[in-house]
């Protein structure tokens, strides 16, 4: 019983494909969050911070990618 | 609110689909989208509370998979996978908690009716044989000492069991039941956490988790508590990827 694990055969097929596509994910986030905080309405500022439940994950996820790759070039 | 579950139950239903069976790329990219909207739907509706957390949490379904598509996996050891995803989503779920601004008690962390809780836990031992007789999983922990099974099985109570737990009981039940009332809210949580199985290419796999979910989904309802949930989700995991495999092998 375990959703937050995709099967082999994609992780090893589309992994880093999919990898580069998160990480303008992350980067597109990132940058609104960066937009919406100049502006003044409570809706705005509200998007702004709930965008924070998106951009950890995916923060730490583009972080595993860099160590992989770092030690992958160390190895 | 009622038609707002449905839609993204179904939708994440078909972004599940289109991951597994037609393209994992445009899987990834419905994923994002939903989970961009949902937070913005969250962000619209912050005047009301219950609405706000209710897309709220719903984004924490996509995020699950947009997180395990695009991690790294294929270049690490298999059994460090569900510990590296679920460290990622225990702290989404953190962070949701705290945005959203809820209680401990409010996402079942407390030990309410231990009895009941123990009992639930130990129901994991036979759902994990009964889950390894229908998938049948190569074992996680193949290669490692005793120690390391032990280490293996404790980060996959932890990452597996309590954090999927706390996301879909915990948070999104928790918030859908006040929402959409405690049948809906139940069955609509527990048929995102069987599309969210989908990936195992079993149809009696997610009818199994479905009925297992719909058992804790009710269990946290009347007792307040995802500890037991935890432990028998954990145990389940347990028993399907490490014990039952070695146990099989050595038969």
């Amino acid at each position: 019983m375990i959703s937050s694990v995709t099967t082999t055969t994609i992780v090893v097929a589309f992994g880093a494909t999919l990898g580069f596509a998160v990480t303008i994910l992350l980067i597109s986030l990132l940058v609104s969050k960066e937009m919406l905080s100049a502006d003044s309405k409570r809706v705005i500022l509200e998007l702004g911070r709930r965008l924070d439940v998106a951009i950890w994950p995916l923060l730490m996820v583009f972080l595993v990618i860099v160590a992989v790759k770092i030690l992958e070039i160390l190895a | 609110m009622m038609a707002e579950l449905s839609i993204f139950t179904g939708l994440i239903a078909f972004a599940e689909v289109v991951t597994y069976f037609m393209n994992p790329g445009y899987g990834l990219f419905i994923h994002s989208l939903l989970l961009i909207v949902l937070l913005v739907l969250s962000a619209l509706s912050h005047r009301s509370n219950p609405d706000s957390g209710f897309f709220l949490a719903l984004s924490l379904a996509p995020l699950i998979r947009v997180v395990s598509l695009s991690l790294p996996l294929a270049s690490l050891p298999k059994y460090t996978w569900h510990s590296i995803s679920g460290a990622i989503m225990f702290g989404a779920a953190w962070i949701l908690i705290r945005v959203h601004g809820l209680g401990l008690r409010e996402v079942g962390l407390t030990f309410r009716r231990p009895l009941t809780q123990l009992a639930l836990g130990l129901t994991g031992i036979p759902f994990g044989l009964l889950e390894y007789l229908i998938l049948r999983p190569e074992p996680l922990a193949q290669e490692l000492s005793l120690e390391g099974c032990i280490l293996l099985a404790l980060a996959l109570i932890f990452f597996t069991g309590f954090v999927e737990e706390l996301i879909f009981r915990g948070i999104m039940q928790g918030i859908a039941v006040k929402m959409v009332g405690w049948k809906a809210g139940l069955l609509g949580v527990n048929i995102i956490f069987a599309s969210l199985h989908l990936g195992w290419l079993s149809i009696l796999d997610m009818v199994f988790v479905f009925s297992v979910g719909l058992i804790f989904g009710y269990t946290v309802l009347k007792t307040g508590s995802i500890i037991g949930a935890s432990i028998s989700h954990g145990l389940t995991n347990v028993v399907l990827f490490i014990a039952a495999p070695l146990l099989w092998q050595s038969l």
